[in-house]
C-alpha cells in the first residue's frame, strides 16, 4: 500500500554511507586525534546501545516469553550478533586512551591523590582486562542464545525454550554487571573524580530504550510483507510503544533523581559534573534534550492511537531515536576542554554515520542469515493461527 | 513481566500447575470463597493468631499512653542517632506495602492472569501496612494532635512546611498512597459485597455486606462502569508504586550524611519494597492457603511467580548494596569509606552481615524449581526476607548516624522497652486486621476467578 524501506534499499544506502564516514574519519584521525577520539567515542556509543540494547531485550523476552519479543526475536539476534563486530570497532578508543581519559597522563596521576586512590581500578592494563572479559561474556551470550534458536528452527525442539531460559536467567545478572563496569570505565572514567551509584543503571535503561525505538521503526516495514505480515499486529505495536513509553518515564525518572541528590547534597564533588553541563550552551542544549527525550516522547506515546497505527509509531519513534544522539553528547562531549562550549564537530557526523552505516549493512545482512520468524515453540501456533485468522 | 503471556503454556515446556483448577465451576468457585466470611465460626488456629494479636495490640495501646503522656524521650532516639525504630519500622511498613499494589495495578495492566487469586489478599495487606506505617511519623511527632501542621495551609502563626524537604513531600506521597489503594480495594470489593449479601442468611450480615455493596445489582451498565473506574484506578496506582517508596528513599539520600547520599537509593528502595511486599505476601498466604483448603486457587504456580519476582528484585538489591560498597571506595571521600567500614566491621558488624546473609544470600535457593514450589520452605525464606529487609533499614539509619564526621559526637543507639512493644504492637494491629478481614471479606475475588474460569474453560471454544 505504501512505500516502504526494503532491506536491498536500505543496504545500498548504508554502505556507500558507512564507507565514506568511516574514510572521513579515518581522515580526522590523521589530523587531530583527540577530536576524532571523542566524535569517535559519541558515534560508536550510540550504536553499540543497539548491540548491547538488543542482547538485553532477547534475554528479557526469554525470561518473560511475551509475544511482543516473539516478533522481535530474530531481529534482536541478529543485532547482538554484531557483539565482536562493535567490539572491533572499539579498537580505535584503545588507541586513543590518552586522548580521552585523563587518568592515564603520568602528570595526573603524579599530582593528583584522588586519581592515586583510583588507581588499583583505574589503569590501562586494568581497563585491558575488564575489556576483554565484557567482550567475552557479552559475545558468549549473544552468539549461544542466537545459535540455540536457529538450531530450535531445523528440529522444532520444545526443549529450546527451555534452554533459553537456563542461559538468559544468569546470563541477565552477567549482562548487567558487565554494563554496569563498563559503562564505569568507558564514561564515569571521563571524569575520574566523578561518581554516581545510579550511572550504571541509566546506562542500561538507555540502551534498551534506544533499541526499542529502533525495533519499532524497523517492526512498522518488516510488518508490510511476508513473513511478518499478519503476525506483527495493532497488539504488538501497542506493546512496543508501551515499552517506549515505560522506557522514556524510567530513564527520565533516573536522571532526574540523580540530579536532585546530587542537587540537594550541593557537594562539589558530585556537582561539578553538572556546572560543566551548565554553561557554554549546555544548559540550553540540556533543556532542548529535555523538551526532545521526555516531554516530546511522553506526550506522544501517552494517547493509544498513536502506539497502535504503526505507522505513526514508527515515525515518531525514528525522530525521538535519531534524538536520542543527544544524550550521547551530552554524557561525553562537555567533559572536554575543547567541548566546553557546544558546538557540532563535522567528526561527529563521520564517525556516527560511518559507524552507523556498516552497523545497518551489517544488520541488514544478518537478518537474512536466519528465518524472520523464529520457530519458537511458545508461540509458532500461535502465528499460523492468527494468520489463518486475518 | 510481559504485556501479554502465550496463549497456552503446555507446548512442552515448564508448567506446573495452571494457576486455576478448571474442575471449578462458577457456584463451586463462590461457595468456596464466600464459605469463610458467611460461616459463624473460624478454625483455631486463626482464632489463635487473632487473640495473640490482640494482646500485642494491647502493647501497642500502652506504648502510645506512655509516650503521649511523656514525650518521645522515651524512645531510644538521641545525638546522634536522632532516627531510630521510628523510621525503620515506618520504611518497613511501606515497603511491605508495594507488593499490593504492583500485584493490583502493574499486573493487571499487564495481563497477567496469575494475580487474580492473590491481589484481594496483596491489597487488604497493602492497606493494613500503610496503616502501620503512617503510625510512625504521626507518634514521632511527639504530638500526633498537631499533626495537621504538616500540610501547607495558611496559618496566623504564617509557618510553612519546607517544601524541599522529602519528609514534607512524604506527606503527600503516603497519603495519596493510602487514599488511592483504599479506592481500589473499595472498588473491588464491591461485587464482592453484593453476592454476600445475596448469600448471607443472618439479618445483620444482609444488612451489613448490602449497604458495603452500595446498591450493586450486577447490571451491564454497572460492570460497565466498574470496569472503567477499575482501569483508571490501576493507571493511577502505577506512578505510585516508583514514586512513594522513591520518596522514602530521597529522604535518605537528599543529606550529605555518608551511607545517604547514594544516588541508586530511589530505585533501589523500589526494588526492596517489592521483594519484601513479596515476601509477605507469602508469610501470609502460605498459612491461609493451607488453612482453608485454597489450594487448588492460590496454585504452585502462584508461589512460583511470587518467588521468581523475589528472585528478580533481591538480585537488584543485592546489585544496590554492591554499588554501595564499590563506590564507598571509588568516591576516594575519606568518610564514605570509612562509613563502609564500620557497618562491616564496627560495633554493629552484626547487623551488616546478617542483612548480606537474609537479603543477598540465602534467597540464591529461588533459582532452584523445588524450592519455588514448596511452601514450607518458601514459608520459612519469606520471614528470612522479611527480617533481612527490617535488618537492611537498621543498617541504613543506625549505622550512618552513630559514626559521622566528629569522632566526638560517635554514639551508639538501642532501643528501648517502649520501641519494641510500638513495633511489636504494629505487628499485633497488622495480625488483627488481617484475621477481621479473613473473618469479613472474600479473601479471593470472587468475581475475578470467575472471569479467570470463563477465559480458561472457554480458551479453545472460540
Amino acid at each position: 500500500m505504501e512505500s516502504h524501506v526494503d532491506l536491498k534499499k536500505l543496504k545500498s544506502i548504508a554502505l556507500p554511507v558507512g564507507v565514506i564516514g568511516l574514510a572521513a574519519s579515518a581522515y580526522g584521525y590523521t589530523q587531530n586525534h583527540d577530536a576524532f577520539a571523542v566524535s569517535w567515542l559519541m558515534g560508536w556509543t550510540f550504536w553499540f546501545f543497539l548491540t548491547l540494547g538488543s542482547l538485553g531485550w532477547l534475554m528479557i523476552y526469554h525470561l518473560t516469553s511475551g509475544r511482543w519479543g516473539f516478533v522481535l526475536q530474530r531481529p534482536f539476534e541478529a543485532a547482538a550478533r554484531l557483539m565482536p563486530a562493535m567490539l572491533l570497532l572499539f579498537v580505535p578508543v584503545l588507541f586513543s586512551m590518552h586522548s580521552l581519559y585523563e587518568w592515564t597522563h603520568e602528570h595526573v596521576i603524579a599530582h593528583d591523590e584522588l586519581v592515586q586512590h583510583k588507581l588499583p581500578y583505574l589503569n590501562p592494563t586494568g581497563f585491558y582486562i575488564r575489556f576483554g572479559v565484557y567482550a567475552v561474556i557479552w559475545t558468549v551470550l549473544a552468539f549461544a542464545l542466537s545459535n540455540l534458536s536457529r538450531r530450535a528452527d531445523a528440529n522444532g525442539n520444545p526443549e529450546t525454550v527451555r534452554k533459553l531460559r537456563v542461559i538468559s536467567a544468569p546470563g541477565i545478572l552477567i549482562y548487567s554487571l558487565a554494563a554496569t563496569f563498563a559503562s564505569f570505565d568507558w564514561y564515569m572514567s571521563l571524569e575520574p573524580h566523578w561518581f554516581s551509584s545510579i550511572y550504571g543503571a541509566i546506562f542500561m535503561v538507555s540502551g534498551g530504550l534506544l533499541t526499542m525505538l529502533f525495533m519499532a521503526v524497523l517492526a512498522h516495514h518488516l510488518a508490510q510483507r511476508e513473513p511478518m505480515k499478519g503476525v506483527i499486529t495493532t497488539q504488538q505495536f501497542h506493546d512496543f510503544g508501551n515499552w517506549c513509553f515505560a522506557f522514556t518515564i524510567l530513564w527520565t525518572y533516573m536522571n532526574f533523581v540523580q540530579f536532585l541528590i546530587i542537587w540537594s547534597g550541593n557537594l562539589y564533588e558530585e556537582t561539578f559534573w553538572y556546572m560543566k553541563r551548565a554553561k557554554g550552551g549546555w544548559i540550553e542544549f540540556s533543556a532542548v534534550m529535555s523538551i526532545m527525550l521526555f516531554f516530546v516522547p511522553f506526550f506522544l506515546f501517552l494517547f493509544r492511537n498513536n502506539k497502535r497505527n504503526s505507522k505513526v509509531l514508527a515515525s515518531i519513534a525514528l525522530v525521538i531515536f535519531v534524538a536520542r544522539y543527544l544524550e550521547v553528547q551530552w554524557m561525553i562531549a562537555p567533559t572536554f576542554a575543547f567541548r566546553a562550549d557546544v558546538a557540532f564537530h563535522w567528526m561527529d557526523l563521520a564517525a556516527v554515520a560511518g559507524i552507523g552505516g556498516l552497523w545497518l549493512w551489517l544488520f541488514a545482512n544478518g537478518l537474512k542469515k536466519a528465518p524472520l520468524l523464529s520457530g519458537d515453540a511458545r508461540f509458532v501456533e500461535f502465528a499460523k493461527g492468527d494468520k489463518a485468522g486475518h | 513481566m510481559a504485556p501479554n503471556s502465550p496463549p497456552d503454556q503446555k507446548q512442552g515446556f515448564v508448567e506446573i500447575e495452571p494457576v486455576l483448577d478448571t474442575h471449578h465451576t462458577m457456584e463451586t468457585v463462590t461457595d468456596k470463597i464466600s464459605a469463610i466470611p458467611l460461616s459463624n465460626t473460624l478454625p483455631r488456629s486463626i482464632l489463635g493468631v487473632g487473640f495473640a494479636a490482640l494482646l500485642l495490640l494491647g502493647s501497642l495501646m500502652g506504648a502510645i499512653f506512655f509516650l503521649v503522656v511523656e514525650g518521645t524521650g522515651i524512645w531510644g532516639i538521641n545525638q546522634p542517632v536522632g532516627w531510630g525504630f521510628d523510621i525503620i519500622n515506618f520504611v518497613w511498613w511501606i515497603g511491605i506495602g508495594h507488593a499490593g499494589t504492583l500485584i493490583s495495578a502493574i499486573l493487571l495492566l499487564l495481563r497477567q492472569e496469575w494475580r487474580t487469586s492473590i491481589n484481594r489478599f496483596a491489597e487488604t495487606m497493602t492497606i493494613f501496612a500503610v496503616m502501620c506505617a503512617g503510625l510512625y511519623p504521626l507518634l514521632h511527632t511527639g504530638r500526633p494532635w498537631l499533626a495537621y501542621w504538616l500540610f501547607p495551609y495558611p496559618n496566623v502563626m504564617e509557618m510553612w512546611p519546607q517544601f524541599r524537604s522529602p519528609l514534607v513531600w512524604d506527606v503527600f506521597a503516603v497519603s495519596t498512597y493510602a487514599t488511592v489503594s483504599l479506592l481500589f480495594w473499595l472498588t473491588g470489593l464491591v461485587p464482592d459485597f453484593a453476592t454476600l449479601r445475596d448469600r448471607a442468611k443472618g439479618k445483620i450480615a444482609k444488612v451489613g455486606y448490602g449497604i458495603a455493596a452500595m446498591g450493586w445489582r450486577g447490571s451491564a451498565r454497572h460492570w460497565q462502569r466498574y470496569e472503567i473506574a477499575y482501569l483508571l484506578l490501576a493507571g493511577l496506582s502505577t506512578p505510585l508504586v516508583v514514586s512513594v517508596h522513591s520518596i522514602v528513599g530521597l529522604d535518605f539520600a537528599v543529606s550529605v550524611i555518608p551511607g545517604w547520599h547514594v544516588t541508586i537509593f530511589p530505585p533501589y528502595f523500589v526494588a526492596g519494597a517489592i521483594f519484601s511486599g513479596f515476601a509477605m505476601v507469602l508469610t501470609l498466604a502460605i498459612p491461609v492457603r493451607a488453612i482453608f483448603g485454597l489450594k487448588d486457587m492460590i496454585t504452585l504456580n502462584h508461589l512460583d511467580n511470587i518467588s521468581k519476582v523475589m528472585l528478580a528484585t533481591g538480585l537488584m538489591v543485592f546489585y544496590g548494596y554492591g554499588m554501595e560498597v564499590f563506590f564507598a571506595w571509588y568516591s576516594a571521600n575519606e568518610y564514605e569509606g570509612f562509613m563502609k567500614f564500620n557497618r562491616m566491621f564496627g560495633p554493629y558488624w552484626w547487623s551488616y552481615w546478617a542483612l548480606i546473609l537474609c537479603n543477598g544470600i540465602i534467597p540464591q535457593i529461588l533459582w532452584f524449581k523445588k524450592v519455588r514450589t514448596s511452601p514450607i520452605i518458601l514459608f520459612f525464606l519469606s520471614i528470612i526476607i522479611n527480617i533481612g529487609m527490617w535488618l537492611e533499614r537498621f543498617v541504613i539509619i543506625v549505622t550512618s548516624l552513630h559514626r559521622d564526621f566528629l569522632p566526638s559526637s560517635w554514639g551508639m543507639y538501642a532501643p528501648t522497652k517502649f520501641d519494641i512493644a510500638m513495633y511489636l504492637g504494629t505487628i499485633g494491629l497488622f495480625l488483627f486486621l488481617m484475621v477481621l478481614a479473613i473473618k469479613f471479606l472474600p479473601i479471593i475475588s470472587q468475581f475475578e476467578v470467575r472471569e479467570l474460569l470463563h477465559k480458561k474453560q472457554h480458551k479453545n471454544g472460540h
